[in-house]
């Protein structure tokens, strides 16, 4: 298991290189000038040279790669050319909004896609079966972004139990009770997906073990149907399951923009959607890096616990 | 959780009479109603966009001197706590009494005493020395480039200064400067408000915007980006024993900006109580929201939404193309359909709340026959190419962008001309704005607009063409210029009013630039908001606003 | 949201190598009748009565937005100010106005002229691209293929949404620039799709006898694997169409898609936003568009794939 293990990390770190050349490269697309917005109206020649200069600009691109790498690796991102602060103060804190939603969200996806999964499979063609597939069909098709203004306008602005934006109420001191209030429309709207990806799945994952001669042999056993299906059909319907559970986890972290953007989740989609927008090339950078390499992490993560559940897999 | 809105349901139907009546007081009245103002609360406030960085100096942008304002004083201010106009009137702010010498170019100002910064720095004349250095002198120690070009239009008479006494300086300008305390009193780009010195040694000029330090009635408490920044009365606010309205400590005990970029989710968090008042709300919601009991206030202010012509342009070189462009537009409907009544239809550039504006002015009303006629006579009567115009997608005092542009490119459709929108974010499109307008870019959009009429020169004087001004479309008379160069020097009011009026009159005969509308900007708060102020300006006074729960 | 490869949901392409095994199984099986896959779909298409009806209502839609000019009541920009934001069933408006007083009924079939183009060509763009890369590196599997997959591993490291965004963003707003996207963000998981299927195939008897009689790599690639890696392709294009509509829709309702006064379902939505308590069809409506296309897509996708693998439709 340790050598699986080492051998997968080692396998990250091509990646992760490849993953900042990409990044830098890319960013070298951004039309305009940068140090001209950074100055802004009555900037003068010398001033825009000399910030040029100061940021690295003027150097060949190899050298600026390498720099930018640098001081990447001692934690120093650079500045964000809107915000005029250091990107390690932004992009951390933001990443962190981001992963309370993208978790609460993976959580209502697992705790209610992996049993109806699991039982629709069980009581094929039974009503639950009917309405758990007609759900993820639904779900796996629904625009994040026209949800999250659906069940803003009736949950929020209608009835009024949940509140429309943030994650606190200002007026309050926060906490915990505060913080799920604020959670649950954001968290359902950007859950349908993954609920939808995961229900089918436990589904088709669940059907192929049940039909498979080793439940056929625990059967003939004679073990009671519940520790069938919840002990001896689950666990072998898990690797795929958490396989891909690791995979949504790693897209919510994107995936949570949308609805970031229409709840005014303070997250690092909506900050990196801003950047974009505003062409903050090092918060940009910092932000695709950040979430890149917790992406990477994730998947492997992911990757380790099935090998875990697997042994068969450890040995290619 | 329930609890919370059933609560606010019940509050919002008791006090609607009390609203309406408050504002039927509040507009001739100001601050001064029948209720007896309530001390403490947290006032929260829906920005319409994240603030810069909180540097008065150099900070762009009117939302963040929106939010500066009430940490930061100046030698000089409007008087916001009234809603009369045309313009706010100037007031001393840190600048007790003043005196001006005979030929307009010696300026010696007497400061308060006792006026501490939130740090607990004295305020004396060596402090404004050093600001003004700051702003204006590179050779200085504190010297901000970002702050020199914000403030360029302020000091540029300046040629000297001198400390007269512990509370008393003297300004020496190279020549008379008509509309200086005009520009003293702007807050468009920077201000020239004072900070802290010894606030500005601690963090230098890279991070005091981090940490703004001022002797306002507010001072700042915490910020967290993209989600609120919070301040608290300053209980040593110089002001805070006055009797004079204009200077007492504000009734809010905290004051917290939140910003929601986009108009929908601000919107939607007042109407679900999680804001006490907003502004650029889209005007379908204001309708809405007043119905619902919410207050509405606004009123004329220094803005204008216009588009600048690309003079350089085949076809737009033509005045008779131009014209017909100004005929085919109709601006009422704009306003009053499409804006529903929350702007006015704008025809010339110069903004209601600024002393040139002639409400009677009227040279191209919506006239579709005349338009094709003009176009027909020009050289390219068949249209012309298909015209690019850039309009920003959102951003601060634009309303609704996109669905104007929308009106006015189906408005020159109709008259014949071609016209293809190309939409940008906002800060992106500040970057492209600032550079001015190149080939085959055929119109600019903008918004803003000043209290003072030298904004007339800021946007049509040919020694601003863009990089170094606001002239992005290439406008060049010399008739106009000469008429600016008279206007700067001229020390008295009323000629000077006048100047700048007969300038902006020949930019419009010549249709350079395309008025659209002016904007009222509309504010909208919870009905136990007391005590707003809407007064003719792009900021507002907080200090005279206090809670009724 | 719709990120390409999450439709997947039979994961066992990517969810790991435990899956990877059956699906090699299966592709096996398959190959053994390599003429039979195009046909077997559309059998299997014209048995399953769901997916039949899906894709005629898609072509249903196709046509009314390919013939939108002379089926819309309206012109695109037709506006009637006095009936701005009129809900549905207004006289005249079946669906209702908008903000400028435009019908949106007319503005939905003009909207599909953008909405079903801006994602649908570059799925077939990015499906060009993939097989061909994807064959390359699946029968050259060391040397130019290793590096075709070490590449494109390198696209897995970021979250589709944000790698989309950040290269529509970047390059600015517009129709191309949002297809440009979307192909960059398809072709690595396509790419995988065919990868898979090449590697299994070019291991097959037939292609072994091919390579025997002298036969070209060029034409054992294209006569011999080509035919028996299509069906995962169309199947997994079939499916992620529909992702890529309400993909490409969202988008245009953050601001990178087309530019005013045009108008696709993405942009629709995002500007009843605004009115949302006012008049919450203006937004509601064409995201309800936008969820029955991608259902449909899906439908066909799920009839298709069903037939690949007739096991999981006891």
């Amino acid at each position: 298991m340790a050598n699986y293990v080492v051998k997968r990390l080692l396998a990250v770190v091509p990646i992760l290189f490849g993953v900042s050349i990409v990044i830098f490269l890319f960013l070298q697309l951004v039309p305009g000038d940068v140090a001209a917005t950074l100055l802004g109206p009555r900037a003068t020649a010398e001033s825009i040279a000399a910030i040029r200069a100061e940021l690295g600009l003027d150097k060949p691109l190899h050298e600026q790669y390498v720099q930018w790498l640098f001081a990447i690796l001692q934690g120093d991102m650079g500045r964000s050319i809107i915000l005029q602060v250091p990107v390690v103060d932004i992009v951390v804190p933001k990443f962190f909004n981001t992963l309370i939603l993208a978790a609460a969200s993976l959580l209502i996806a697992i705790v209610v896609g992996v049993p109806v999964g699991v039982l629709s499979a069980v009581h094929q063609y039974s009503w639950l079966d009917r309405i758990g597939t007609v759900g993820a069909v639904l779900g796996a098709a629904t625009p994040t972004f026209w949800l999250a203004l659906v069940l803003m306008y009736v949950f929020a602005l209608n009835l009024g139990w949940f509140p429309t934006s943030g994650m606190y109420d200002l007026r309050g001191d926060g906490g915990l009770l505060d913080l799920l209030h604020h959670l649950v429309l954001p968290s359902i709207a950007t859950a349908a997906i993954p609920l939808a990806v995961i229900t089918r799945l436990a589904r088709s994952s669940t059907l192929e073990v049940i039909r498979s001669d080793y439940i056929t042999a625990v059967r003939a056993k004679g073990m009671s149907e519940r520790v069938v299906v919840w002990r001896h059909a689950l666990r072998n319907a898990l690797p795929p399951i958490i396989s891909i559970t690791g995979l949504q986890a790693g897209f919510l972290l994107g995936g949570t923009l949308f609805t970031e953007v229409i709840f005014t989740w303070p997250g690092i989609g909506l900050q990196l959607y801003e950047a974009i927008l505003g062409r903050d090339v090092p918060l940009v950078q910092g932000a695709m890096l950040f979430i890149a390499f917790f992406f990477v992490l994730l998947n492997l993560v992911a990757d380790i616990i099935v090998a875990y559940l697997n042994p068969k897999l450890r040995a290619r | 959780m329930s609890l919370k809105s059933v609560r606010r349901r019940g509050a919002s139907s008791a006090s609607l009479a009390a609203a309406l009546g408050a504002l039927a007081l509040g507009v001739s009245a100001g601050p001064v109603t029948a209720e007896e103002p309530k001390r403490g609360g947290t006032l929260i406030v829906g920005l319409d966009s994240e603030a810069d960085f909180l540097d008065n100096q150099a900070a762009g942008g009117w939302v963040t001197w929106r939010v500066n304002k009430n940490m930061f004083d100046a030698l000089w201010t409007e008087d916001l706590t009234r809603a009369e106009g045309p313009v706010p009137e100037i007031i001393g702010e840190l600048a007790e009494s003043w005196e001006v010498s005979e030929d307009g170019t010696e300026w010696t100002v007497k400061l308060r005493e006792g006026v501490t910064f939130h740090d607990g720095t004295a305020l004396n004349a060596e402090a404004v020395k050093w600001n003004i250095d700051r702003m204006w002198n590179e050779d200085s120690e504190q010297f901000s480039a970002k702050a020199n070009g914000c403030t360029a239009f302020s000091w540029q008479a300046l040629e000297s200064m001198e400390v007269v006494g512990e509370h008393t300086i003297k300004l020496v300008m190279a020549a008379p400067y008509g509309e200086f305390l005009g520009k003293q009193v702007d807050g468009g780009c920077g201000n020239v408000s004072l900070m802290s010195p010894s606030n500005w040694a601690k963090w230098g000029n890279e991070n005091v915007g981090e940490h703004p330090v001022g002797t306002g009635p507010f001072e700042f408490v915490e910020r967290v980006r993209g989600e609120k920044i919070v301040m608290e009365r300053y209980e040593d606010y110089w002001g805070a024993d006055s009797d004079d309205p204009r200077f007492r400590a504000p009734y809010l005990d905290r004051l917290i900006f939140v910003p929601y970029t986009d108009a929908a989710s601000r919107v939607a968090a007042l109407e679900a109580g999680e804001i006490d008042i907003a502004m650029s709300l889209p005007p379908d919601s204001i309708q809405r929201l007043e119905e619902k009991g919410f207050t509405v206030k606004q009123g004329p202010s220094p803005h204008v939404i216009y588009f600048t012509l690309n003079m350089r342009e085949e076809c737009l070189d033509d005045p008779n193309y131009r014209k017909a462009i100004q005929f085919a537009i109709n601006r009422e409907g704009i306003a009053n359909d499409l804006l529903g009544g929350t702007a006015l239809p704008a025809y010339g550039f110069v903004v209601p709340g600024n002393n040139s504006f002639d409400p009677d002015y009227k040279p191209y009303p919506y006239d579709p026959e005349k338009a094709k006629e003009l176009l027909a006579a020009s050289s390219c009567p068949d249209g012309g190419p298909t015209m690019t115009w850039l309009i920003p997608t959102g951003g601060s005092g634009n309303i609704i962008p996109v669905p104007i542009a929308e009106w006015v490119q189906r408005n020159l459709q109709e008259a014949g001309f071609d016209v293809a929108l190309e939409t940008y974010e906002w800060q992106t499109y500040l970057s492209f704005w600032w550079r001015g307008q190149q080939e085959d870019q055929h119109a600019y959009w903008m918004s803003w607009g000043m209290t003072t009429p030298i904004w007339v020169e800021v946007v049509s004087h040919s020694k601003w063409f863009a990089p170094n001004g606001s002239n992005v479309g290439w406008y060049e008379n010399a008739e106009v210029d000469a008429l600016l160069d008279q206007a700067l020097t001229e020390m008295d009011d009323a000629k000077r009013y006048d100047l700048y009026k007969q300038a902006h009159d020949l930019v419009m005969e010549e249709a350079a630039i395309v008025p659209i509308v002016h904007d009222s900007t509309p504010y909208v708060m919870q009905p136990y908001v007391k005590g707003y102020v809407h007064a003719p300006q792009n900021w507002q006074d907080f200090r005279t606003v206090w809670l009724d729960n | 949201m719709t990120d390409a490869m999450q439709d997947f949901s039979r994961a066992e392409l990517e969810a790991g190598r435990a899956a990877r095994e059956a699906w090699e199984a299966r592709a096996k099986r398959d190959a053994r009748k390599p003429e039979s896959s195009l046909r077997l779909l559309w059998t299997a298409l014209k048995r399953d009565k769901l997916a039949m009806a899906s894709a005629v209502f898609l072509l249903l839609v196709a046509l009314a937005t390919i013939f939108a000019p002379w089926l819309a009541p309206y012109g695109p920009n037709e506006a009637n100010p006095s009936l701005r934001l009129e809900p549905p069933l207004t006289e005249g408006h079946l669906l209702g106005l908008d903000g400028q007083g435009r019908d949106i009924l007319t503005r939905l079939l003009y909207g599909g002229r953008v909405s079903l183009p801006i994602a649908l060509i570059p799925v077939a763009i990015a499906t060009f691209i993939s097989v061909i890369l994807g064959l390359i590196a699946g029968f050259y599997r060391k040397g130019v293929g290793e590096v075709i997959m070490r590449v494109l591993d390198i696209f897995y490291a970021f979250p589709t949404v944000m790698l989309a965004i950040a290269i529509a963003g970047i390059l600015g707003p517009g129709m191309m620039n949002v297809m440009l996207s979307i192909v960059i963000v398809l072709i690595p998981y396509i790419t995988r799709v065919v990868y898979t299927a090449t590697m299994v195939v070019s291991e097959e008897d037939f292609v072994q006898a091919a390579r025997a009689c002298g036969a070209s790599d060029t034409r054992i690639i294209f006569s011999e694997v080509l035919p028996n890696v299509m069906s995962p392709v169309i199947v997994y294009g079939t499916t992620t169409m529909g992702l890529q509509v309400v993909f490409a829709a969202g988008l245009s309702f953050l601001g990178l898609g087309v530019q005013p006064p045009i108008a696709d379902w993405g942009i629709m939505t995002a500007s009843g936003r605004d009115v949302l308590s006012v008049a919450p069809h203006v937004s509601t409506i064409p995201g309800i568009v936008l969820l029955l296309v991608a259902l449909a897509f899906n439908l066909v996708g799920d009839g298709l794939r069903d037939a690949l693998d007739p096991r999981l439709r006891l």
